[in-house]
């Protein structure tokens, strides 16, 4: 462009052009000079607004303590949540098994189970003329339920016989039962059908190496035909919708299935193990609930913070700040200073209640030893880093708040939005299963990443249940990081724009 | 920081050239030019909705002026905010701070060193009256102790030009007294401009007195002139000249 002015001889035009941006040059560069040399200050200043801004807290004593105790409510609640969550589900039985006078002898795995079930003696006694011989695989179904489905001495499903289904519905109706299961009258006699059936493939098998291939068809279809004649008819009754019906016919189910397997004798041919995560054995409901509630207490101080920052324009006690020499940055520095403080100590009060309550800190003990000893304090040291960003990057999106609203008023009405979405979509307040748009390096970007809490509360997932350390919740701590950059970003220059604008009339013509 | 861009230094301390200020339609302002001299206590006189409150917060730059332009001969090269200390109509206080406290904090902001701003700050409370309440909450002082803090909270950095819009609002007759004596004390140390529909402060404060209304300046003078000569007719009180100036409908919208 300068050639051109300077090839048609503009040289005036040029001039003004360069003295313009010159004088863009100064503008830019005088501030950044003035607070270069201002830094003593500046840090001053921060110390000042740090002070008053704490004394503010601490004598709006109430508002603190609320703030404070927010987040060991939520640890209690979920406590009780999780605690009654724990509870026995109670089946009903409607046994209606006429039984069926024993054969046979019980096989050596047969006769393993009815002893677990403590129903041994019952089952010797073979007479094939006598009634007392009759044996209700009903009945010893539900003994070998109760005691199977008990956990260190805890019968987590309670099997309960009744007489009738209309009663049994009332019980359900009324909550006081999760799930009604019918046995059919032929469940012992399909039970011994089986059996036999059983023997009779048995048999039919060591008989198939003299068959020649053209008589496999045949035999064949007497073993399927023997299956859709032996099948037993078991009925469940409940509200679907319940966790504790789902929770009590899988269990039963699988009691079922593992009885009448024993009974016929049928082999497992899948044999199932299980390998624990980090201390995830050793982890109650409770615990897995524990790091996203100490997240949920630094989203909670959103409100608080907003207020912090916007008490100045509703007292417009900004206008004092305004017409001073204090920046802008300075003043939401020093406030956000004090907000984080209170963030981290809500986190740690919620930690410390969520302890006195019986979280054990599963996490990793070499946090940050890396491979060292256990080391609780690197552990606490890891969730301070943690908590501190989180807080920092809460008290920064409440600026984004504080600058779209005018009065605390606003606050409690504007700030709930984002508040529960924080809270609900971050996974903090519940899991939560996202759907990973791309990912960076390996790590997984979703829309809730767009959320700071979403990696928080991965990040003490990681360290409290999976047994991680501090090396593998770096990607959160650089998403944190990142993100709180943003809201900072972003909610200065709204804060800035709405409520700290002082214009500069004096040079207007 | 902004500083006073160089002009011809003089003794007008402050210049308004036909500044304007437009609410959508709304004319607050228009097309107002005043002079200011340095050191002298200047009154800007008017109803409710004249105007004042407006032309102060476009003089200090609170509010932006829609056409014009606002000089301040006589402190070039100043630094603006050092330059104006600005007392609000309503009481801008820290309720949760003590008024030491306060007056401590925003000296700092003034770039004040703490010591200087504690020494400043209690010589601002004793003057006005608040030495006994220095270590009380503000929240807790009485409405006319509010008033006077918020007065002292203008001047803690030592301002050159004090605006005090409506000092004596709510004030009793005896705080009225005390922060009347209190602004006379600056009468040819500092450059006052006062916003004010009380005619009796008007009358008592002012070298120079500017009645308002509309957003224009319809008069100016000394209180004396005023009475004397305004409309060529002569008046007893500043009242009668504001009430021919302005006219007895109320301005409630």
């Amino acid at each position: 462009m300068y050639l051109y002015l300077l090839q048609a001889g503009h040289y005036e035009i040029i001039r003004s052009k360069i003295s313009k941006h010159v004088q863009l040059f100064i503008s830019i560069y005088k501030p950044i000079k003035a607070h270069t040399i201002n830094y003593k200050l500046l840090n001053m200043k921060i110390l000042h607004i740090i002070k008053k801004s704490a004394k503010e807290q601490i004598r709006s004593f109430w508002m603190l303590l609320l703030t404070l105790s927010m987040g060991p409510f939520f640890i209690f609640v979920y406590f009780l949540i999780t605690q009654s969550s724990e509870r026995q589900y109670n089946v009903l039985i409607e046994n209606r098994d006429t039984g069926v006078v024993v054969t046979y002898e019980p096989t050596q795995n047969s006769s393993d189970v009815i002893h677990k079930a403590g129903i041994k003696e019952d089952i010797n006694i073979i007479d094939h003329n006598n009634d007392n011989n009759r044996v209700n695989h009903g009945e010893k179904l539900i003994a070998y339920a109760n005691k199977e489905l008990t956990k260190n001495g805890y019968e987590y499903i309670h099997c309960t016989q009744v007489t009738s289904s209309d009663s049994a519905q009332i019980l359900l109706k009324d909550k006081k039962a999760h799930a009604l299961i019918v046995i059919p009258q032929n469940f012992s006699a399909t039970l011994y059908n089986n059996i036999h059936a059983e023997n009779t493939i048995k048999d039919a098998n060591s008989e198939t190496k003299e068959l020649t291939n053209s008589n496999n068809d045949s035999e064949q279809n007497n073993i399927s035909n023997t299956d859709s004649s032996t099948l037993i008819d078991i009925h469940y009754t409940g509200d679907l919708t319940s966790e504790g019906y789902l929770l009590s016919a899988l269990f039963i189910d699988d009691a079922i299935k593992n009885y009448t397997d024993s009974i016929i004798n049928r082999q497992k041919i899948v044999n199932v193990s299980e390998t624990a995560l980090g201390n995830s054995d050793n982890l109650s409901e409770f615990d897995l609930v524990v790091p996203g509630i100490l997240i949920v207490s630094i989203i909670m101080m959103m409100f608080t913070a907003s207020i912090a920052f916007i008490w100045e324009v509703e007292n417009k006690t900004i206008t004092l700040l305004k017409l001073s020499n204090l920046n802008p940055i300075e003043y939401l520095l020093g406030v956000s200073t004090v907000q984080t403080m209170i963030g981290v100590v809500a986190a740690f009060l919620s930690l410390g209640t969520a302890i006195a309550l019986g979280f054990s800190v599963g996490g990793s003990a070499d946090a940050l030893a890396l491979g060292g000893s256990q080391n609780n304090i690197s552990i606490i040291l890891t969730i301070f880093i943690v908590s501190a960003l989180t807080s920092l990057s809460i008290v920064a999106f409440s600026l984004i708040v504080a600058a779209c609203t005018k009065s605390a008023n606003e606050i409690l009405i504007v700030g709930c939005f984002p508040m529960f979405l924080f809270m609900f979509f971050s996974g903090a307040a519940f899991p939560l299963n996202t759907s990973p748009l791309f990912s960076i390096a390996g790590y997984p970007i979703s829309v809730q990443s767009l959320m700071s809490p979403t990696h928080a509360t991965s990040a003490l997932n990681k360290i409290l249940v999976m047994d991680q350390s501090l090396i593998n919740i770096i990607p959160e701590l650089i998403s944190i990081s990142i993100l709180t950059i943003i809201y900072l970003i972003i909610g200065a220059i709204l804060f800035k724009k709405r409520h700290y604008g002082l214009l500069n009339n004096s040079k207007k013509s | 920081m902004h500083k006073i861009e160089q002009e011809n230094s003089g003794i007008i301390a402050l210049e308004l050239k036909n500044i304007s200020k437009h609410f959508e339609k709304f004319v607050a302002v228009n097309n107002l030019t005043l002079q200011v001299p340095k050191n002298i206590i200047f009154t800007l006189l008017g109803p409710n909705g004249a105007g004042k409150t407006t032309t102060i917060n476009m003089i200090c730059g609170l509010s932006e002026i829609s056409e014009g332009s606002i000089h301040f001969p006589a402190y070039q090269g100043k630094d603006f905010k050092r330059l104006i200390g600005y007392c609000p109509q309503e009481n801008v206080i820290y309720p949760k701070l003590t008024c030491l406290e306060q007056l401590e904090f925003v000296g700092c902001m003034h770039d004040i060193d703490s010591k200087s701003a504690k020494r400043r700050a209690l010589e601002l409370l004793e003057k006005m009256g608040l030495s006994e309440k220095k270590d009380t909450l503000a929240s807790k002082l009485s409405g006319g102790m509010k008033r006077r803090l918020t007065i002292c909270l203008a001047l803690i950095h030592d301002p050159e030009i004090l605006i005090l819009d409506e000092p004596e609002a709510g004030l009793d007759p005896q705080s009225r007294i005390l922060v009347r004596e209190f602004i006379l004390n600056f009468k040819n140390s500092k450059t006052i401009i006062l916003t004010t529909h009380n005619m009796d402060e008007a009358e008592r404060l002012s070298d120079i007195v500017a009645i308002m209304d509309s957003g224009k300046i319809l008069t100016q003078g000394t209180p004396s002139f005023l009475k004397s000569n305004s409309l060529n007719q002569e008046y007893k009180t500043l009242e009668d000249v504001f009430i021919s100036l302005t006219g007895r409908s109320l301005r409630d919208n």
